[in-house]
Order: C-alpha cells, then sequence, then structure tokens
C-alpha cells in the first residue's frame, strides 16, 4: 500500500473515501431499479428479467389503475406546479433585485424560509390554512399545487436571484443606453440571460415536485390525488410487487431526464463552467 | 453644430456621501473632453449622469440647450461605452450593433448597411457572426465603439474604455480614438485616471478630486499651469515647496522659501502669507555650486539616474526637501557631477516658478495627502488590467 503514504502523489485517501460513498449511495438504487425488471413477483430474489412490471397485462404500471392514475396525477402535479411556480418566482427574483428599499431584507429573509423549515411543519401549517382558514378551496389537486408552488418557489427564486446579482445592472443598462424602454430591457436582454437559470430552476422544481410526499401528502383529498411517491409509501409495507420498484424507477428516469435537459440547456447557453457548478448543485 | 454639454452645479448624494459636490462644467461640442482624476472622484458618477443611470440630486444637464436631468436614459442622444464593454453574451457582433437601431425608424436595408458601415469604421467586418466571448479584449472595445457609434449620438460617453487592455494595446487604441473623434466630430466624453491616456487624446481636461473640478482647460495648460497643488501633483511630475509670500513686486510675486527670496512669475502673485510654490522638473536649471545668489537652492545630490534622453536627478536642498529634476542629455557632458554626494546649486527661474492655491476640495490638501492618492491610482491601474467580466 504504498501509494497511500506517498505524500507526493494524488491524496489517494480521498478517492478511496469518496468511492465507497458513491458504492453505498448509489447500489440500492441501482438494486432497486434492477428489480423492477425481475420476472417474478418478489423484490428480494432474482428470478429472471422481464419488463412485465412496466407495461405486463395485469398489475403493471401501465395497466393497474392505481399506479397509472398515480404516475399522471404526479406528473400533472410537477407540470402545473412548475407553470406557476417558475414565471412567478421569475418576477419575484426581478422584484427582490431591484426592489432596494425598507422591508426589502426582511422578504428575501422570508424567501428563504420554507428552504429551512421541516416540511411536516409546512405540511401541517398548509393543511389547516386549507381546512380552516381557506376551506372554500378545500383539500385535493388545488390545495396540493398550491402547497408545492409554495415551496418551489423559493427554489426558483434562490437560482435566478443568483444568476441575476452575477449579471450585474449593466447590461440593462448598456441596453436603455441603445434606447431600449423598460420592457425591451427585460424581454430582449435580461430575461435572454437569464433563460440557463429559469431552465434550471424549472427542472429542480419539477424534480422536487415529482419528489415530494409530505406536503403533497397532507393535502390529498380521496385516491384521485394520490401520487407516486404516497403510493409507494402506502404499499411498502403491504402485498407489494415488483411494480412498485418500477412505478419508481419511472419516477427516477423521469426526473434525471428533465435535470439532464436542463444541464444540456444550460451549458447551451450559460458556457462550459457554470455548468458544471449547477451540476454540483443539483446533486 | 450639436454635441453640446453644459454641468451646472451639478450635485450626486448616495445617502450620506456625495459622490458630486456641485460641478460646472462645459463641453464644448465636437471636443474630445476627459474628465480625469483618482478612484472616488466622481468621474464616473458623473459620466453616469450625463448618460441617464443617475438621477442628480440637484443641477441641471444641459444638452444643446434642453436640460436632460429628468430624461430617461433610453430617450436620450448619447451612447455609452462601457468599461467592461457590456456586449450582449447571446447575440452575435453584428446583433449587438444592431441593438439600438430598432428604435430609430429605419428601413431594413438602411439598417443593414449601418450596421455593415459601423463594422467596417472599426475593421470588424469578418467578425460580424461571432459571439462577444470569442473575441479578444481589443475586439470587444471595438464592438462596444461601433455599437455605440452606429446611432449616431451627439455624444459619446467613454467609461475608462482603455482600462481593460494591456499597455501596448492601449497606446494603439488611443491614437485610433483620438483619431476617430476627429473624424467623426461628434463630442467625446472620456473618464479614466490615467493622467498619460489624457494628455495625449483630450482637446481639454477636467481634473476632479473629491466631487469637484478641479481645474478645466486643455492639456498643455494643466501641466504648465496648474491652479491647484491637487492639479500639480496629480498631472505629471511637480517640486513643490513651502513658502511665504510677501508681496506683489512688478510681473511677480516675492516668496521667502527659508531665508532665500525668490521670485514667481506665474500662478496666484497677489496672495500673501503661506502658499505652495511649484515647479517642474525639467523647468529647474542644475548648475555648480559656486553659483550662488538670486533664485538659487544649494543642495546635494542624492539619486542619479540614466534614462536614455536624459537623466534624473533628485538633489536634496538647503531646507531639507527633496527635489527632482531632469537634465536632457544632449551628447555633451553634464555641465556638474551629477554623483550622488555632489554640491550643486539649482537655479529656480522666476518663469518657472508657480504659486499655487491650495486644493478645490479644501485648503487641507497635503502634498502626503496627493501622495497616496497616486498609490491609489496605480493601484486601479493593476485591477483594471484584470479582464473584464463577460
Amino acid at each position: 500500500m504504498s501509494w497511500l503514504r506517498n505524500p507526493w502523489g494524488k491524496p489517494r485517501w480521498l478517492a478511496l473515501i469518496t468511492a465507497i460513498y458513491v458504492l453505498w449511495s448509489v447500489v440500492p438504487v441501482l438494486l432497486a431499479i434492477a428489480f423492477a425488471f425481475n420476472a417474478g413477483r418478489s423484490r428480494t430474489t432474482w428470478q429472471g428479467f422481464s419488463t412485465r412490471w412496466f407495461t405486463g397485462p395485469t398489475g403493471s404500471v401501465l395497466h393497474d389503475p392505481a399506479l397509472r392514475d398515480a404516475l399522471g396525477h404526479t406528473l400533472l402535479l410537477a407540470v402545473v406546479c412548475v407553470a406557476i411556480a417558475t414565471p412567478l418566482g421569475v418576477a419575484l427574483a426581478l422584484g427582490l433585485q431591484r426592489w432596494r428599499g425598507r422591508g426589502s431584507g426582511t422578504v428575501n429573509s422570508l424567501m428563504l424560509l420554507p428552504l429551512v423549515t421541516p416540511e411536516i411543519v409546512m405540511g401541517v401549517a398548509l393543511l389547516l390554512l386549507f381546512l380552516r382558514i381557506f376551506p372554500g378551496i378545500g383539500l385535493g389537486t388545488e390545495a396540493q399545487v398550491i402547497g408545492q408552488v409554495t415551496f418551489t418557489l423559493s427554489y426558483v427564486v434562490v437560482i435566478v436571484r443568483g444568476r441575476l446579482v452575477s449579471i450585474g445592472p449593466e447590461f440593462e443598462e448598456a441596453a436603455a443606453d441603445l434606447g431600449a424602454p423598460p420592457r425591451d430591457q427585460l424581454f430582449r436582454v435580461l430575461l435572454p440571460l437569464l433563460l440557463p437559470a429559469i431552465v434550471a430552476s424549472a427542472a429542480v422544481a419539477f424534480a422536487i415536485s415529482i419528489d415530494d410526499f409530505v406536503v403533497t401528502q397532507y393535502l390529498s383529498s380521496d385516491a384521485s390525488t394520490t401520487t407516486v411517491s404516497m403510493l409507494l409509501y402506502a404499499n411498502a409495507r403491504g402485498a407489494p410487487t415488483p411494480a412498485l420498484n418500477a412505478i419508481a424507477t419511472v419516477g427516477l428516469a423521469i426526473t434525471l431526464l428533465t435535470l439532464v435537459a436542463a444541464f444540456l440547456v444550460y451549458r447551451r447557453f450559460a458556457g462550459g463552467q457554470e455548468a458544471t457548478s449547477l451540476a454540483t448543485m443539483e446533486v | 453644430m450639436p454635441g453640446d454639454i453644459q454641468l451646472e452645479g451639478l450635485t450626486k448624494a448616495f445617502g450620506e456621501h456625495v459622490a458630486v459636490a456641485g460641478i460646472d462644467v462645459d463641453m464644448p461640442p465636437g471636443e474630445f473632453f476627459t474628465l480625469l482624476g483618482p478612484s472616488g472622484c466622481g468621474k464616473t458618477t458623473t459620466l453616469r449622469m450625463i448618460a441617464g443611470f443617475e438621477q442628480p440630486t440637484s443641477g441641471r444637464i444641459m444638452l444643446d440647450g434642453t436640460d436632460v436631468a429628468r430624461v430617461p436614459p433610453h430617450r436620450r442622444n448619447v451612447n455609452t461605452v462601457f468599461q467592461s464593454y457590456a456586449l450582449f453574451p447571446h447575440l452575435d457582433v453584428a446583433k449587438n450593433v444592431a441593438f439600438g437601431l430598432k428604435y430609430q425608424k429605419l428601413e431594413k436595408s438602411e439598417r443593414a448597411k449601418r450596421v455593415a458601415e459601423a463594422l467596417e469604421l472599426v475593421n470588424l467586418t469578418e467578425f460580424a457572426h461571432r459571439k462577444a466571448d470569442q473575441l479578444s479584449g481589443g475586439q470587444q472595445q471595438r464592438v462596444a465603439l461601433a455599437r455605440a457609434l452606429v446611432l449616431q449620438p451627439r455624444v459619446l460617453l467613454l467609461d475608462e474604455p482603455l482600462g481593460a487592455l494591456d499597455a501596448k494595446l492601449r497606446k494603439t487604441l488611443q491614437v485610433e480614438l483620438k483619431a476617430l473623434q476627429a473624424e467623426l466630430g461628434i463630442t467625446f466624453v472620456f473618464v479614466t485616471h490615467d493622467q498619460e491616456e489624457a494628455l495625449t487624446m483630450s482637446d481639454r481636461i477636467a481634473v476632479m478630486n473629491k466631487g469637484l473640478v478641479e481645474q478645466a482647460a486643455p492639456p498643455q495648460a494643466i501641466y504648465e499651469e496648474p491652479e491647484t497643488v491637487f492639479v500639480a501633483e496629480f498631472l505629471g511630475v511637480s517640486n513643490l515647496l513651502e513658502a511665504e509670500a510677501v508681496g506683489r513686486e512688478g510681473a511677480t510675486c516675492a516668496v521667502r522659501i527659508g531665508d532665500r527670496v525668490f521670485r514667481c512669475g506665474q500662478g496666484d502673485l497677489d496672495t500673501l502669507g503661506e502658499v505652495k510654490v511649484m515647479i517642474r522638473p525639467e523647468r529647474i536649471v542644475i548648475e555648480p555650486h559656486t553659483e550662488a545668489g538670486d533664485e538659487r537652492l544649494p543642495g546635494i545630490v542624492e539619486r542619479s539616474v540614466f534614462l536614455g534622453g536624459s537623466h534624473e536627478v533628485h538633489v536634496r536642498v538647503l531646507g531639507g526637501e527633496l527635489m527632482r529634476t531632469t537634465v536632457a542629455n544632449d551628447g555633451s557632458p553634464p555641465p556638474v557631477s551629477l554623483e550622488p554626494g555632489a554640491a550643486v546649486s539649482l537655479r529656480l527661474p522666476p518663469e518657472a516658478l508657480r504659486v499655487l492655491r491650495p486644493s478645490a476640495a479644501g485648503p487641507e490638501e497635503t502634498v502626503e495627502e496627493a501622495e497616496t492618492m497616486q498609490v491609489r491610482v496605480s493601484d486601479d491601474q493593476l485591477s483594471a488590467t484584470a479582464p473584464p467580466r463577460s
């Protein structure tokens, strides 16, 4: 083991620890994915390769109504949440950046609150909100969307503001100097420059929405508002089949693809260096 | 001729901090006008007020007779070349240049023609479809110029546009910029902390310090006839001596330096009491120590540096001041020994001795303060060589 003691060599201890950690964190996920393709009903004993739990005639993600609806509802929530949280978050980030007066500091800190509040606290609080204060909305899809927007918004604001700070006021000033009215300063210069951050934040919001369990669970009403994560939780101790692994695999694939797509867009527009930092952040 | 700017009682305060403390400046049309000063003197704030990025706290900005102080930047017929160029990274060179033409009512063909002309003006035709970050610093600077000039502004504002370039390129671009300005005949308002840049390019320089204009005049006048201690210190090398003005004698002012009386032929000749007397190194005549009497200060050579075209000689004079002089190298051996330790006599001719009033920013301005300011300037230059933000 002389390489471990070589003071001129690369710090191999660190490499070793990193490798062990990566294995430790990836293996369970890979195992879960592997058993999604099991031919039998077991989630622990390998019985051959099959895609029956994805597309088979019974009990598969595609044909079991409960699984299919859960996946559909998850995606619906994610899409609606992104569609609301992204533009709202961008607007908020722009507003906070410009707003230098009294109270801006408070609002700034408040924006970070959802990021540090334990989700269960937020879940309970939102539940009370919809039961007592806004009973008109009630529990269900609308409440779930509002709940998810409430905290994904913070991620959008934080990511977009980071980019805004690094862009600085200069490009807007240049646009104004060249004759662009405020509207064009925004649409011809600022938003194109923010595009990578907007795409990245939308992807993050999407991924968070798909993953979310606590808030979504609290604000759900009946079976039609069950999401994949709720389904997994409810069935984990019952009589699970590899179909659960299959649906989790589908969810994982969607999240990963979204992030990869966002990464590519980001790199396309912002140059390699910043894309790497984004990738680090997302991991 | 359009492009006339008059700043009237212009001030700008950021909270407690007063960046511009009330300046009155005339920038005649078609001139290359430079705002020169150390960092923090208010020159950039002044430029930003002319551009419209900052609202003056008070005062007027007259552009061809109209006060534009409350006109937003996108409606002012002035354009800016930013220190970091601020080229739009998501657009290529041609689209950067064409950006502002959208707001001028032009035919499409006319627009394309103007872009082509502007690119040709700065020799960047073959780079039209490059992205800004694929260009060198000098090329980016020229794109920034083209983007502003294509709009045919009445006034072009330049905020230290050469600051981020290396020394050699800066020299070339100084000449190019000056030639361009002469060719276009529009008013250039140029901000810099670099005295050499200011001297080589400007028709007129306003030296700023602590939010005030110390002096505004053509370069030669600024150098030859500085009005304040600050200006004398900031531009070029000057020797400053503590003196006591004892009264006017004809066309000169008699001052006492130590126990000797000198006559000053320039500056504020009617003052009495404590003053600063200034003389440029190249105006001092170095003579053998046997020459004594009027107009002369005896001293000992401390250091002598051969610079090729001249010797720079530091002489410790009676009274303890260190004076810098230069002796031109005309091929013949120097008139006196310039070795350290040699005794010499410095003649300060009346026509080169200048009585200065203190800084416009306040009478407390001392030589030491002015020196630290120059140190700050060179720091500035260091940081200015960093590449621009992309």
